[in-house]
């Protein structure tokens, strides 16, 4: 029993089954090549359920935040400096990393995001990134909303950056 | 029959620019999305959505937490599933037919090949060689666990592959342009060099060597011993004294088979089952290689 693969077949399968594969994955609804952007929800403890900031992505729209996060549109484009935009809600997590990058030291871009998200829905959020910073309108907003403690205030300090207008000062 | 050896070459070189080309468009494409430009009929998935490998290096974290790694998305399982398909059936053809990074050290050994001669791709002594083919191993393990371990997808500041299609968006860290500068370098002394000794995809791929079904098998009953075969090889496995090409390196690129190198008929052929040997006494009996 023996059966020959030559080469003019092999291609066809090669490329038949990558292409036809493909067409099938859309036929079936299976093939995405973009984020869902729905956050991954923690499984253990007392926030069980909830959407984990920690899973913000660089992809992730204000719009996209604040429909798994709660976090209105508005608050965060005041909280980034994006209150003067025409449709903060389309600006991207990667976006504010662009425009302010590391300024001091300090890192304003999605890991920024993240921590201002977890504090403004009280959702646990431990950064790994040490130089993360905060913009001074989202500290003060978080802390003008009540969203964080004397204890939390004092932490943040050390981590605030002042800008203006969205643009660093 | 010269010609239709070069119609198999040609064929399979076709085959290659086609998905070079294709993904670098998408790649280019994905880029100028972001400037609210796009080519028409492409999609402008990034490059991470549409590698296979990202699907390999997801799976824990599929199982685990239920999610993809970041920058992940459905369609690199899609193609994981394609790939292991047609690894289970014929071989890594994926390395030797598809991927892109291959490709391009392919062509550059063409370069390579022109100015050392018959030097070119012995450079690397065997003794060492033989080690050296098991580095891949080591990056594949590296690679699956700290992306089990941090859910990012580390690979991407080393990866030779994410560099070449990204190296004009400035986000393509200093290490993975270093490691693609090497590989092509190193492509035109050794063929190949990134999928012999660096990549995890082929490493994977090429455990499958051991199980497949279709493979590349040598008659030794009309073999004539001329090594053309193993010349041909880019990967630098020693067909002519095999039965069954199960080195974990074959890439089925049939640069060995009678349909391109070797000058006898029906002698190497990727095949399942074994050869058929006529006996003296006209009676027909399966023959295994060499073995």
């Amino acid at each position: 029993m023996k059966g020959y693969i030559r080469s003019h077949v092999l291609a066809v399968l090669v490329v038949g089954l990558f292409v036809g594969g493909i067409l099938l994955s859309q036929a079936l609804g299976w093939w995405s090549t973009e984020s869902r952007k729905v956050a991954r929800k923690i499984t253990t403890g007392e926030f069980t359920g909830k959407a984990d900031p920690a899973d913000i992505r660089g992809s992730y729209t204000f719009a996209d935040i604040e429909k798994n996060f709660g976090v209105p549109v508005k608050v965060l484009a005041q909280a980034f400096g994006y209150d003067k935009e025409g449709d903060p809600a389309q600006i991207r997590a990667k976006d504010v990393e662009g425009r302010y990058g590391n300024i001091d030291g300090k890192d304003i871009g999605t890991d920024a995001i993240r921590l201002f998200v977890s504090l403004y829905a009280g959702i646990p959020y431990k950064s790994s990134e040490v130089q993360t910073g905060i913009l001074e309108p989202a500290f003060r907003i978080l802390k003008e909303a009540g969203k964080i403690t004397p204890e939390k205030e004092k932490e943040l300090l050390p981590r605030i950056v002042k800008v203006l207008v969205g643009q660093p000062l | 029959m010269k010609k239709k050896k070069n119609l198999v070459a040609k064929l399979r070189l076709g085959i290659q620019v086609f998905f070079l080309v294709l993904i670098a468009s998408i790649s280019l494409n994905h880029s100028l999305s972001a400037y609210g430009i796009s080519i028409p009929l492409l999609g402008s998935a990034s490059l991470h959505a549409v590698c296979p490998f990202g699907g390999v290096v997801s799976l824990y974290q599929l199982a685990t937490v239920g999610s993809l790694v970041k920058k992940v998305h459905e369609a690199s399982l899609v193609l994981m599933g394609i790939a292991f398909f047609l690894v289970i059936l014929v071989g890594p053809a994926f390395c030797g037919w598809v991927c892109p990074l291959g490709t391009v050290e392919e062509l550059i050994g063409k370069i390579g090949r022109r100015m050392f001669k018959k030097k070119y791709n012995t450079f690397i002594p065997a003794s060492m060689d033989k080690y050296l083919r098991y580095l891949r191993y080591g990056v594949l393990v590296w690679v699956v666990y700290v992306t089990a371990t941090t859910m990012q997808l580390v690979f991407a500041d080393y990866d030779p592959y994410y560099a070449l299609f990204n190296f004009w968006t400035g986000e393509v860290p200093l290490t993975a342009m270093v490691i693609l500068a090497l590989t092509l370098i190193g492509s035109l002394f050794i063929e190949r060099p990134f999928c012999k000794y660096g990549c995890p995809y082929g490493a994977l791929l090429g455990l499958f060597n051991k199980v497949r079904i279709f493979t590349i098998r040598r008659n030794a009953s009309t073999c004539i011993d001329c090594k053309a075969c193993d010349r041909a090889c880019p990967m630098n496995i020693q067909v002519s004294t095999a039965g069954a090409v199960r080195d974990h390196q074959c890439i089925t690129c049939l640069k060995c088979t009678s349909e391109a190198a070797c000058p006898v008929s029906e002698t190497v052929e990727l095949m399942a089952g074994t050869f058929t040997v006529k006996t003296l006494e006209g009676v027909s009996m399966e023959k295994e290689g060499a073995k």
